[in-house]
C-alpha cells in the first residue's frame, strides 16, 4: 500500500484531460449522427501517425506537425462518413448497421496503419522531456503543454457550444435530434461539422497522448473503452459530461494504481461504467436517457 | 346502469419538474367505446401509458373490474385483461402475420426455454390452441390472405388490423387504441371503425380510444372524457361533448394558439 | 498427402469450434438481437475452466494453483457451466438497458477477463499459461487416427448446437425472442418478461461458447491469454454477418468460410516480398468484407427463412385448412 502521493493526481490530469478531448468528439458524433463508432479511436491513432509523418518523416518542427494533424485527420474521417457512412444512411439502416459498419472500418484503419508503419512504438522528436520537480510532483515540460493545451480547446469548444449558431444547433441536435430537425436544423451541415470537430479534436488527443507516451496502431483501440466510459459516465451526447467524465476517469485510473496492479487500469474504468449503468444509465448531469 | 370497467380517480402524474396528469377522472362503461380527446399536450397518451402499466402515477387510483391496478406493472395489467396499442402499429416486422399472432397468446405455457429444450411434443397442447385461435382471428379480420407475409411487406391498413388482432390474442376485455387513424388513408379509417364496432358488438369487448380524428371519435363513441392540462374537463355522450361551452373553448384556444 | 491431410482436418476442426461460437452469437444477435462484442470471454471461461478441472495438481513450480483431475467430460461440462455463469453475471447489469449499453460493457468484461488470465497467476498461470491439458481418448484411438476422431468430436459438437438452435427457432420461446428483437416494447405490451426472455437467450449462447472454448482447449493442449484476444470475437461476428445471421446453418457457412479462408492465405508468406505485412493486409481484407457484406448484402449468404403457417401446422399435425 502506498500513501497517497499528489503524483497520481497530477498524472491523472494529464491523461484525464486527453481522454476528454477525445471523449468530447464521440459524444457529440453519437449525439448528432445517433450510432456509436466503434472506429473512433481509429481517428486518435491517425491524428498521433499523421503527426509522426509531419514531424519525423518531413522534418517538420513538432507544432507544426501537430497543427496539421489536424486537418489530415478530418480530412479522413470526412471522406470515410461519405464514402461509408453516408450511403447506409440514406439506405435508412439503423446505428446497429452503423455500428458493426464502424467495428470492420476501424480494423481496417488500424491494420492499415500497422501494415505501413508496423507495430513498433514511435516518438516524436521533441524536446523538453526532461521532468522537474514541482512540490514534489514530477513533471515535464510536455506535460504541462499537454494539459494546457487541453484546457484551451475545452474552453474552445465551450465558446463554440454555446456562442455559435453552429454550437447551438449541435448541442441541441445531439441531446433531442428528433426536435432539433423539427425545429429546421440543417441535418447534413451539422453532420460534416460534427465530423469536423469531433475528428478533430479526436486528433489532437492522439498527438498528445503520443506525446505523453508512444504512438503505436493500437493505441486509440486500446482506449476506445475508456473512452466510452468517460461519454457514459458524463451522459451521451453531452460535452461537458464528456470533458469531466475523462478528467474524473483519467484521476480515477491513475490514482487507482496506489491501491491495486497498474496492469487494471482500464479495470478501474470499466467498474466505473458498469457501476454507473446499473445506478444512473443517464450519466452523472442527469438528463435524458 | 352498467358496471364502470374502468374507473381511473383523480390521477396525478409528474415528470421531473412538469405536471403532465393532474387529477384526471374517468369512467368506462363495460361494452362501451369510449373516447379520450383533448387539445395536444393535454395528458392524454401519459394516461394511457399510467393506465396500462408503462408509467406509475404518483398519486390517484386506477380500478379495473373491481381490482385495484395502480401502478401495476405491465404483465399484470395484461393479465388483469387490459392491452393497447401503438399509434404507429408496432407489428413485428420480421415476423409473419401468422407468427405476430401466435406471439399474442398469453398463458402459452410452451413458451418457455425448458419447454422448448424438452422439445415440441411437451408443448403440443397448447401450441395447437394458440394456433386454432390464431386461426380463428385470422378468418375473423380477414388477414388469411397475408398471415405467411412479413409484417413490414403489408399496407399500412392491414399492419394496423394486424395490430388489433394481436391484441385480441391476449383476450382482452379493454383494449386501449392509442391514435388508432393516425396517418391511415380515409378508406382504411372506414374499414378499422367497421372492425372496432364489429369487435365490440360480436365479442363483447370494450375499447378504450385515444383520437384527434373528431369525426371519427363522435361517430364511433358511446361516450367521452375530454381532457385538458392534465385534467378531464368534461364528459358525456357525443352530443353532449359537442355542446359543451369549456370544450369548444379548450379547442378553440388550442385553434388560435 | 498425409501432410495434405492433416492440414485439411486441422483447418476443418478449428473452422468446427468457430462454428460452434457463431451459432452462439447467432442465438445472441441473430435470434434476439443481442449485441454481444465480448462473445470471447466466454469462449476463455470454458477453455480454463475445462483445463483446471482436468490437469493434475500442480507442482511447486508451477504458477497455478488449482489442478483437480477430473475426468475429461467433466471438465467440459464444467467449461459449459462456468461460461453460463459468467453470462449470468454480466446479463444483470446490462440486459435491462439498451443494446448499445451491453455492446460497450460487453468489450469491456472480455478485456478484463484477459488482464486477469494475464495478471492472476495463481488462477491461470498468467502469462505463461496453462500446459498438458489432456486430450480425451488419447490412449485409446490410435495415434495417426487422433486428429480425425478429435474432428470429428467437434462436428459431433456442431451438428448438436446446430440442432438445439433450430429447435429454439422453431418453438414458442423462439418466437418471443424474435418478437423481443423486433421491438421489445411491443413484446412488453404483451405482457412478456423480456429481461427473462432475454437473459436465458444470453446464457445458452455464452454455454455454446463455453463448449467451444472447452473443445478448444483439449485440442490446443495448452492455454495462453494471447490466445483469446478480440479479434476471436470479431472473427466470429464476420462469420455470422457473412453467412446468414439468423439463419443457423449461415452460422456454420460463414465460420467455413472465415476459417478457410484465414488458414489459405497464413501461409502466402514471401510471395512479392510482402511477408511481413500479410497479417495485417489478411485482418483489414476481413474489416473490408465486413463493411461490404453490411452495405451489400447484410442477410448475409443464407438469409434468415420465416416459419410458413404450413410448417407450424406440419409440425403439430394439426389439420390447417
Amino acid at each position: 500500500m502506498v500513501s497517497f502521493d499528489p503524483q497520481f493526481l497530477v498524472n491523472g490530469v494529464i491523461v484525464g484531460s486527453t481522454i476528454a478531448l477525445a471523449a468530447i468528439g464521440l459524444t457529440l458524433i453519437f449525439g448528432v449522427l445517433d450510432f456509436i463508432n466503434f472506429a473512433h479511436g481509429e481517428y486518435l491513432t491517425l491524428g498521433a501517425y499523421a503527426a509522426f509523418v509531419a514531424n519525423v518523416t518531413l522534418g517538420l518542427p513538432f507544432v507544426v506537425a501537430a497543427v496539421l494533424a489536424i486537418p489530415v485527420t478530418v480530412a479522413i474521417a470526412l471522406a470515410l462518413d461519405r464514402v461509408v457512412f453516408y450511403p447506409l444512411r440514406r439506405q435508412g439502416v439503423g446505428g446497429l448497421a452503423l455500428l458493426i459498419t464502424s467495428v470492420g472500418l476501424s480494423m481496417i484503419l488500424r491494420n492499415g496503419i500497422e501494415t505501413v508503419w508496423t507495430s513498433d512504438n514511435l516518438r516524436y522528436s521533441i524536446s523538453g522531456a526532461e521532468s522537474v520537480s514541482v512540490l514534489g510532483v514530477r513533471i515535464t515540460a510536455v506535460q504541462v503543454a499537454i494539459v494546457v493545451v487541453s484546457l484551451v480547446l475545452m474552453v474552445a469548444i465551450h465558446l463554440l457550444l454555446t456562442r455559435t449558431v453552429l454550437g447551438i444547433s449541435m448541442r441541441a441536435t445531439a441531446s433531442n435530434r428528433s426536435l432539433a430537425l423539427s425545429s429546421g436544423v440543417n441535418a447534413e451541415g451539422i453532420v460534416t461539422w460534427t465530423w469536423v470537430i469531433g475528428a478533430g479534436l479526436t486528433a489532437i488527443a492522439g498527438v498528445l497522448i503520443g506525446l505523453n507516451t508512444v504512438i503505436r496502431p493500437s493505441m486509440g483501440f486500446g482506449l476506445l473503452l475508456v473512452m466510452f466510459a468517460a461519454v457514459i459516465l458524463g451522459g451521451i451526447g453531452d460535452p461537458y459530461g464528456a470533458m469531466l467524465g475523462g478528467l474524473a476517469i483519467g484521476i480515477a485510473q491513475e490514482v487507482s494504481v496506489a491501491f491495486i496492479s497498474s496492469a487494471y487500469k482500464p479495470a478501474v474504468a470499466f467498474t466505473i461504467m458498469v457501476v454507473l449503468l446499473l445506478w444512473k444509465p443517464e450519466g452523472l448531469r442527469g438528463g435524458e436517457a | 346502469m352498467t358496471d364502470a370497467l374502468l374507473e381511473v380517480t383523480d390521477l396525478h402524474k409528474y415528470f421531473g419538474g412538469i405536471t403532465a396528469v393532474d387529477g384526471f377522472d374517468m369512467t368506462v362503461e363495460e361494452n362501451s367505446i369510449t373516447g379520450l380527446i383533448g387539445p395536444n399536450g393535454a395528458g392524454k397518451t401519459t394516461v394511457f401509458r399510467t393506465i396500462s402499466g408503462f408509467h406509475d402515477p404518483d398519486d390517484g387510483e386506477v380500478v379495473f373490474d373491481g381490482e385495484d391496478i395502480t401502478g401495476a406493472p405491465i404483465h399484470e395489467v395484461v393479465d388483469a385483461g387490459i392491452t393497447r396499442t401503438f399509434q404507429e402499429a408496432r407489428t413485428f416486422p420480421s415476423m409473419t402475420v401468422f407468427e405476430n399472432l401466435l406471439v399474442g397468446r398469453t398463458g402459452h405455457r410452451g413458451e418457455t426455454l425448458t419447454a422448448a429444450t424438452a422439445g415440441s411434443r411437451t408443448y403440443s397442447e397448447d401450441e395447437r390452441a394458440a394456433i386454432e385461435h390464431a386461426d380463428q382471428l385470422l378468418e375473423y379480420m380477414g388477414l388469411e390472405d397475408s398471415r405467411d407475409q412479413r409484417a413490414d411487406e403489408l399496407a399500412v391498413g392491414e399492419r394496423k388490423l394486424l395490430e388489433i388482432a394481436r391484441a385480441l390474442m391476449t383476450e382482452p376485455e379493454l383494449i386501449l387504441l392509442d391514435e388508432p387513424m393516425a396517418g391511415l388513408p380515409a378508406d382504411v379509417t372506414e374499414d378499422v371503425v367497421e372492425y372496432i364496432e364489429r369487435i365490440r358488438e360480436e365479442r363483447d369487448q370494450t375499447f378504450l380510444i385515444v383520437e384527434h380524428d373528431m369525426d371519427t371519435i363522435m361517430a364511433l363513441c358511446d361516450s367521452i372524457t375530454v381532457m385538458e392540462a392534465g385534467r378531464t374537463i368534461a364528459s358525456g355522450t357525443p352530443r353532449e361533448i359537442r355542446n359543451d361551452e369549456t370544450v369548444v373553448e379548450a379547442y378553440l384556444g388550442e385553434e388560435s394558439a | 498427402m498425409l501432410e495434405q491431410l492433416s492440414f485439411v482436418t486441422s483447418v476443418l476442426t478449428v473452422a468446427g469450434i468457430y462454428a460452434i461460437l457463431a451459432l452462439g452469437l447467432n442465438v445472441h444477435w441473430g435470434e434476439t438481437g443481442l449485441l454481444n462484442f465480448g462473445h470471447v470471454a466466454f469462449f476463455a471461461v470454458g477453455a480454463y475452466t475445462t483445463a483446471l478441472l482436468t490437469i493434475a495438481a500442480p507442482t511447486a513450480t508451477q504458477a497455478y494453483s488449482f489442478g483437480f483431475g477430473l475426468p475429461i467430460p467433466v471438465g467440459i461440462l464444467g467449461g459449459i457451466l462456468a461460461a453460463g455463469v459468467v453470462a449470468v453475471l454480466l446479463g444483470v447489469p446490462t440486459l435491462q438497458l439498451s443494446e448499445e449499453y451491453l455492446a460497450i460493457v460487453s468489450i469491456g468484461l472480455a478485456e478484463i477477463l484477459r488482464y486477469g488470465m494475464m495478471n492472476e497467476n495463481w488462477l491461470t498461470g498468467g502469462v505463461a499459461g496453462i500446459y498438458g491439458v489432456g486430450r480425451p481418448l488419447r490412449g485409446i484411438v490410435p495415434g495417426e487416427l487422433y486428429d480425425l476422431f478429435y474432428l470429428g468430436l467437434v462436428l459431433a459438437a456442431v451438428a448438436l448446437c446446430w440442432a438445439y438452435s433450430r429447435r429454439l427457432k422453431r418453438s414458442p420461446f423462439g418466437r418471443v425472442l424474435r418478437s423481443i428483437r423486433d421491438d421489445e416494447e411491443a413484446a412488453v405490451a404483451l405482457g412478456k418478461n423480456t429481461f427473462q426472455y432475454r437473459m436465458q437467450a444470453f446464457v445458452v449462447g455464452a454455454m455454446m461458447a463455453g463448449l467451444a472454448g472447452a473443445l478448444w482447449a483439449h485440442y490446443a493442449t495448452a492455454l495462453t491469454p494471447t490466445a483469446f484476444g478480440a479479434s476471436i470475437t470479431f472473427l466470429t461476428w464476420v462469420a455470422l454477418i457473412v453467412g446468414g445471421s439468423g439463419n443457423a446453418g449461415g452460422a456454420i457457412l460463414g465460420a467455413g468460410l472465415i476459417i478457410s479462408f484465414r488458414e489459405a492465405t497464413r501461409y502466402l508468406p514471401d510471395l512479392y516480398g510482402l511477408g511481413d505485412i500479410i497479417p495485417t493486409l489478411r485482418l483489414m481484407l476481413v474489416g473490408v468484407l465486413v463493411v461490404v457484406a453490411i452495405r451489400y448484402r447484410p442477410e448475409g449468404l443464407l438469409p434468415e427463412r420465416n416459419i410458413s403457417y404450413a410448417e407450424y401446422c406440419r409440425r403439430l399435425d394439426y389439420g390447417g385448412d
